[in-house]
Formats: structure tokens, sequence, C-alpha cells
């Protein structure tokens, strides 16, 4: 018998950020964006920066995720991510100028770690502000 | 012996410094509980992460990451973890000495030290050791994306083969009546994450294995730097607790021994000028 409801726990180093009951969670998988539906295969999959959408009944909620790993079960999904915000409490100034940072430092840095995590916080920034942009247009 | 006016100015003094002691106490309480709270709320995540990852490492074999190799100690470094302002017992001593026994202890290998904490840095800056780097103010609003970017420089430099293992001495919280001073090593990582679940079921993985678990161990080492920052900060506000609580203590104490010392030199210095005023009468008479 499938299970009818995905139990969904978003976790940051810092905080649960969410504990809630899904009928579907699309998550930014390496590999590409991908939704899970009640009665997945198990897997552990890494996830890039990006949007994560929740449907539930009735109503879409969107984030954005700043890249991690997720379970998933049958009836469970556990998304670790280095951070997670909803698309209403997303600072999108803030956004903007780590956006503008991160491209100024990419474009003068030799490839090593520091242009990795350039990279990375280009990414973030980029997933929040067209998180942000999709939730303003509704 | 001293005179009346000294004894209540010195009363005075300590009554002050009693106040002071007692509002830090209180501070103290109220920074330890939101610090504990932190801690608790990295549980669930560490939970998680530490089942991800043994799950993997168990059905990676002989997962070859940089983070994980193994070789000879050439070049040791330690992080010292300290705090950045005193007034909290032996939380700083105790730390400094832990680390000067194991540089001791590593002698010709011992590399450097990280610094972390006002506290450490003036008082390393006065020692023969080599500071790699210092870092201060870090516990203040402690976020996870410093203390990631802190862990991420140092996994660099032991990718690197700068260092060749680094350990990391810091206060653990165990109790608000027990802090514990322990060193731990950092990288590279130990491979006990091999303990098999007894609920493991038949993952898919995306991407493979191999390639997950080299993007989780770094997350792995982020995250523990993360939790040794907690503890340390849980830990320093406990232990100024502890502190400012025997301060005030002995203050109160010392009030008491102080004000009777005072009633007996006033009732000494009028039973002496009683003594004087009716031997005068006497005198006279």
């Amino acid at each position: 018998m499938l299970p009818d409801k995905i139990t969904l726990e978003v976790l940051t180093p810092d905080r649960r950020v969410l504990s809630a009951e899904a009928d579907e969670v699309v998550m930014p998988g390496v590999g590409g964006s991908f939704g899970v539906r009640p009665g997945h295969h198990p897997m552990i999959v890494a996830l890039e920066a990006g949007q994560m959408i929740v449907r539930g009944s009735g109503h879409d909620e969107t984030f954005a995720v700043g890249g991690g790993f997720a379970e998933v079960l049958r009836e469970r999904v556990s998304v670790l991510a280095s951070t997670c915000e909803r698309a209403d409490d997303i600072d999108v100034i803030r956004a903007q100028r780590a956006l503008e940072r991160a491209t100024k430092r990419l474009r003068g840095l030799a490839p090593g770690i520091d242009r990795e995590r350039a990279g990375h916080a280009l990414h973030c920034a980029r997933a929040r502000l067209w998180v942000a942009r999709r939730s303003s247009e509704g | 012996m001293a005179n009346l006016r000294d004894l209540r100015r010195r009363i005075r003094s300590v009554r002050s410094t009693g106040q002071i002691t007692r509002a830090m106490k209180m501070v103290s309480a109220a920074r330890l509980r939101r610090a504990q709270d932190a801690i608790l709320a990295a549980r669930p995540y560490a939970r998680k992460l530490q089942e991800i990852l043994s799950n993997l490492a168990a059905g990676v074999e002989g997962g070859q990451h940089p983070l994980l190799s193994e070789r000879e100690p050439r070049s040791v470094e330690l992080v010292v973890v300290t705090a950045d302002r005193g007034w909290c017992g032996s939380f700083n001593s105790n730390v400094f000495r832990r680390g000067m026994e194991f540089a001791r202890d590593q002698g010709e290998r011992f590399a450097g030290l990280h610094v972390i904490g006002r506290k450490g840095r003036d008082y390393f800056r006065r020692r023969p050791h080599t500071r790699l780097s210092e870092h201060t103010d870090v516990f203040r609003g402690l976020d996870y994306a410093r203390a990631s970017a802190m862990a991420d420089d140092l996994a660099q430099r032991f990718i690197e083969k700068k260092a060749d293992s680094i350990y990391v001495v810091y206060n653990e919280f165990k109790s608000v009546a027990r802090q514990n001073v322990c060193i731990e090593r950092m990288m590279p990582i130990e491979r006990n994450l091999e303990e098999k679940q007894a609920y493991s079921p038949q993952y898919l993985y995306e991407p493979e294995p191999e390639k997950l678990f080299v993007r989780l161990l770094p997350l792995h080492v982020q995250f523990q730097f993360f939790r040794v920052l907690l503890e340390s900060a849980a830990a320093e506000h406990a232990a100024r607790m502890a502190a400012m609580d025997a301060a005030t203590n002995n203050a109160s104490e010392m009030i008491d021994n102080l004000t009777l010392h005072l009633n007996r030199v006033r009732q000494a210095s009028i039973t002496r000028e009683l003594i004087e005023v009716v031997s005068g009468a006497q005198a006279l008479a």
C-alpha cells in the first residue's frame, strides 16, 4: 500500500527549519531538479543550491536551499542543507549584493578553494534571487 | 589596626564589586541558556548527518578521500579554542595548559597553532609558538557560515599537505557545573563511521556512493568544527556563571567579616572614650 503523504523534515546546522506533511517535494538535485512523491524508492541524493518546492494540500511553498543532501524514504524525506529560507524571508537586497560580490571575485581568481567558494556563493545568491522573484510574481 | 574610615571604604568597594559579579552571573545564565538551545538545535542535523555518513561509509569500500588519508605526521597543528573575555575561572588557562602540553609532547612535529578567541591570542602572543592563524569575536552571534569557512581553511591546509594532522583543544560542555578540556583529532577524519545500523534500506544513490561520500566529508568537518565552537561557547558561559557565583558569595562573606570587624573597632573606640571620660571625672573628684 502506498502512503499518501510524505513527512518532510528540513534541517540546517542551526535549527529545524520545517517539519510538515506534503504531497510532493521538488528538490534541486545535482543531476537536475527532481520530484518525490509518497512511496518513492529509498534514495540518498546530493543537492545543489537551488529552489525547493513543497506541494501540500491546496498550497505550494517555495524555499531557497543552499546545497546539501536529502534522504528519501517511502514516507519520509529529510533534507540537510547549509541554509534554507522560505521565499518570503529572503533578503533580496542582500542576495543582490552577494551576487555582485561573487561575480567580481570570480573574475579575478585562479582555480582553487577560493574560487570554489565564490562559485558556491554565486549559486546560492542566484538561487535566492530566483526563488524570491518567482514567489513575488505569484 | 585599620581605622574606621578605611574599613567603611573597603566595605563599600567590596559591595560594589559584589553587585557587578552578581549582575554578570545573571547575564551569563541568560547567555548560557541561549548557548544550550543552540546545541540542542544542532542535534537533529547532527544525528541525520551521522546516519547518512555511516550508511555511506558501510557501502563504500576504503573510500579514498584526501580528508581520510593517514600519513606520517611530520607536521601537526593544533586549534586552540579560547574565549574572547576573561572572568570565567580556569576556562581559558585550562585550555592554555593542555595546548602547551600537547605542543611539548609533539616535539619536533609540532608545526603551530590556530588560535580562536582574544584571550588565547593575547596569551600565545607572549609565547614562542608559531601562530598560523588568529580569529577573534567568533562567539558573539556564532553562525554556521563563519564556522564552516574556518573549517574549510583548515581542511585546505590538510589537503594541501601543509599539515599532516590537525587537532583541536577546547572546553567541552558537560553540564552547567562541569566543563571538560578535551583534545580531538579533526583531520584526518577518524574512520569510526562504520558502525552498521540495524535498519538500512537499499538506497539508490545520486550521484554514486563514492562521489556522495566525497561531498559529505567536508560537510562533516564543517559541522564538527561548528559543534566544537558551540560547546566552547556554552562551556564559557557556564564557567563564567560558576566563577561569578563564587565571587558573589565571597564578596558577601567578606562584607560580613569586615562589618563585624568594623563594629568591633567602633565599639572599642567608644569604650576607650568612655573610660577616658570616666577616669577624667574621677581624677577631678
